[in-house]
């Protein structure tokens, strides 16, 4: 073999472009220190190609994961600052309960003695513990506080009643039934209950539960902040975060319970939807839009960046859409999770010609108020605010109002800063509304984006 | 402003919580990341991967950075480490990839000679790359820049498949020969 034949040997052995003979014969050459060095020259010149030709790319996806690692370490500070909160709150109402009369301390020491009498028996009789369930976690993710202690578990740790669970990754806890909750991660819940009815309160994040058949009279009741949800066997998922709680039943159903005692019988697909102490019934939803609503990150699929499609086809297809019409709003509400958007593809590339149109219909309120924010992506907002305040001209007519985008740089920031940089995926609408009578309605029709 | 300068001036302001002036950081060094990475690795996500691995290890350990220092040689120190450690993560090679692996591992070693080696490296290769024919300057393009198939870059070019393989082999072979003639070490 001539030198040359084997430095193209060595080329294919590199763009893994080498039979399994040829490989063998690379094998043998290589026991020579000299096509060994031949070899590692290649490379090297296949690894500097490969470097001179490089063409940026990682600065968007580096950000973004920077982003989202920012975002589970405040996460991660919030749910220990929220354990340690629950337990103030625990122990404000221990104290609370501390001050009652002395009859009705007598009461509850008897009260107390009959449970401690029953649960030695019962101890005695089983020789069990007040295990309920077991933890399974994939990593050091998760703390329990128990008995005023932290403890770090392990794979099949057991847990107790009144434990309360913070998952910073994902876990599962398995019931003795097989019952099982999917805790996703930065969630916390505290288990509740007795050994014969299960209960659970979700105080922040989402879980997925899979229950088995409970005995009617002992449903599994999950509690949010929000809603009590009495379960006999079903699956569903459950969500509670800041001011908002959220439903969607997977299989079977469920029987709800809000704030106000209000109650709801949901069947497979229906959710509900609970914001500031408003409940909202979503009837049937997709998992995937109810998770995207619930992250408050709704996208729209519909592609309105197209701008070969006719207006008339834009506004069609965003009538069509099951969320982006039809919003009811009252005093002070503020849409904020209003977004539309393409995934994975620029709605446009900003430019200072570009004019943004919105179409809608009121019922003839005093004032309406538009405000505009660009997004890089859902959770990447630059708050270019450009407040417009629609005048009343009639009921039930369609409006449209066309805001320059140059006017979103109107809040001392440059249009290099708002339109120039980037693409814009996301377009997010605040619609504030100060009516004079309470319930308000605005009817999004159509958002698109022309030259001037 | 000097490379450098600019760096010391978006590491304040990344200390300072503005993630995204870490994107001016990523923009200035990605390609001296780059370069250490893509020893042993073949795929464009591959490299992608390892790369975004240097920049988060770079900015959870931002604040150790000692300012006056060469940025450049800091991170691609991150980037070395983070590259062994992927071969740990790596259990078996084909015998030509495991002697390469040595051979890093050897240049790593010697951490001081190697910053300055890569950059006549790579800036006589610039030079190498730029005086072959057009036509071929086009077909390497093809193969690592977009990471096209052989078979594609040939439909592309007009080439029979054997045609476009010889071409790409000895533009190969000549470059190495024309980088060693440049920087007089081995390529």
């Amino acid at each position: 073999m001539t030198e040359q034949e084997i430095e193209e040997l060595m080329l294919r052995a590199i763009d893994g472009d080498i039979s399994a003979q040829e490989q063998a014969e690379l094998d043998v050459l290589l026991n020579d220190e000299l096509h060994v060095q031949g070899m590692m020259d290649l490379m090297d010149l296949h690894a500097d190609l490969m470097t001179l030709s490089w063409k940026g790319t990682c600065k968007t996806s580096i950000l973004k994961a920077l982003a989202e690692q920012e975002q589970r370490q405040s996460m991660k500070k919030r749910v220990l600052s929220d354990i340690h909160s629950g337990l103030s709150e625990r122990k404000r109402s221990e104290k609370k309960s501390g001050s009652r009369s002395f009859i009705s301390f007598r009461y509850t020491m008897l009260a107390a003695v009959a449970v401690v009498l029953i649960g030695v028996s019962f101890f005695l009789v089983t020789g069990t513990s007040e295990s309920i369930g077991q933890i399974s976690v994939a990593s050091d993710g998760a703390t329990i506080y128990r008995n005023n202690k932290y403890i770090l578990p392990t794979e099949k740790s057991s847990v107790e009643l009144g434990d309360i669970i913070a998952a910073e990754e994902e876990l599962s806890l398995l019931y003795g039934d097989n019952t099982a909750i999917r805790l996703d991660a930065q969630s916390i819940v505290e288990m509740r209950g007795s050994q014969s009815q299960k209960g659970l309160f979700l105080r922040r994040g989402s879980l997925r539960a899979t229950v088995q058949p409970q005995e009617k009279a002992f449903p599994f009741i999950l509690h949010t902040p929000d809603l009590a949800v009495q379960v006999v066997g079903t699956e569903f998922t459950l969500q509670a975060n800041d001011s908002r709680s959220s439903i969607r039943l997977i299989e079977g159903h469920v029987h709800v319970t809000d704030k106000e005692k209000k109650e709801y019988a949901l069947t497979t697909g229906q959710g509900l939807f609970v914001q500031d102490g408003r409940t909202r019934w979503l009837g049937s939803i997709s998992d995937d839009d109810f998770s995207l609503l619930v992250q408050g990150t709704f996208v729209s699929e519909i592609d309105i960046s197209r701008y070969n499609t006719s207006e008339k086809e834009k506004k069609r297809s965003i009538e069509e859409h099951p969320y982006l019409q039809h919003i009811y709003v009252s005093e002070g509400d503020d849409l904020n999770r209003f977004v539309c958007g393409v995934k994975d593809k620029p709605l446009f590339t900003g430019t200072e010609d570009m004019v943004c149109h919105v179409t809608f219909r009121t019922d003839g309120q005093e004032k309406l108020f538009l405000t505009f924010d660009k997004m890089t992506t859902p959770s990447h907002v630059s708050r270019i605010h450009s407040r417009k305040q629609l005048s009343r001209t009639g009921n039930s007519i369609w409006q449209t109002l066309s805001f320059p985008l140059a006017e979103f740089s109107s809040n001392g920031l440059s249009p290099q800063e708002c339109l120039v940089e980037g693409e814009y995926r996301y377009i997010q609408i605040h619609a504030q509304i100060t009516p004079e009578t309470k319930k308000q309605y605005l009817e999004i029709g159509a958002i698109w984006f022309t030259s001037k | 402003m000097e490379r450098q300068e600019e760096c010391e001036k978006a590491i304040q302001q990344t200390l300072g919580g503005h993630v995204n002036a870490f994107g001016v950081i990523i923009e200035l060094y990605e390609m001296d990341v780059v370069a250490v990475v893509t020893a042993m690795q073949r795929t464009k996500s591959d490299i992608e991967d390892l790369v975004q691995v240097v920049f988060m290890k770079a900015y959870t350990h931002l604040a150790d950075f000692e300012s006056g220092r060469r940025f450049d040689y800091w991170i691609k120190a991150i980037a070395r480490n983070v590259v062994k450690d992927d071969f740990a993560k790596k259990a078996s090679y084909s015998k030509h990839l495991e002697l390469y692996k040595e051979h890093i591992l050897v240049r790593y070693s010697l951490e001081d000679e190697i910053n300055t080696s890569e950059e006549k490296r790579l800036s006589a290769l610039k030079q190498c790359r730029e005086a072959l024919q057009e036509s071929v300057q086009e077909a390497l393009e093809m193969k690592y820049g977009h990471g096209m198939k052989i078979e594609s870059i040939a439909t592309k070019l007009g080439r029979t498949l054997a045609a476009t393989k010889k071409m790409l082999s000895r533009s190969r072979i000549s470059l190495r020969a024309c980088v060693e003639s440049k920087t007089g070490i081995s390529q």
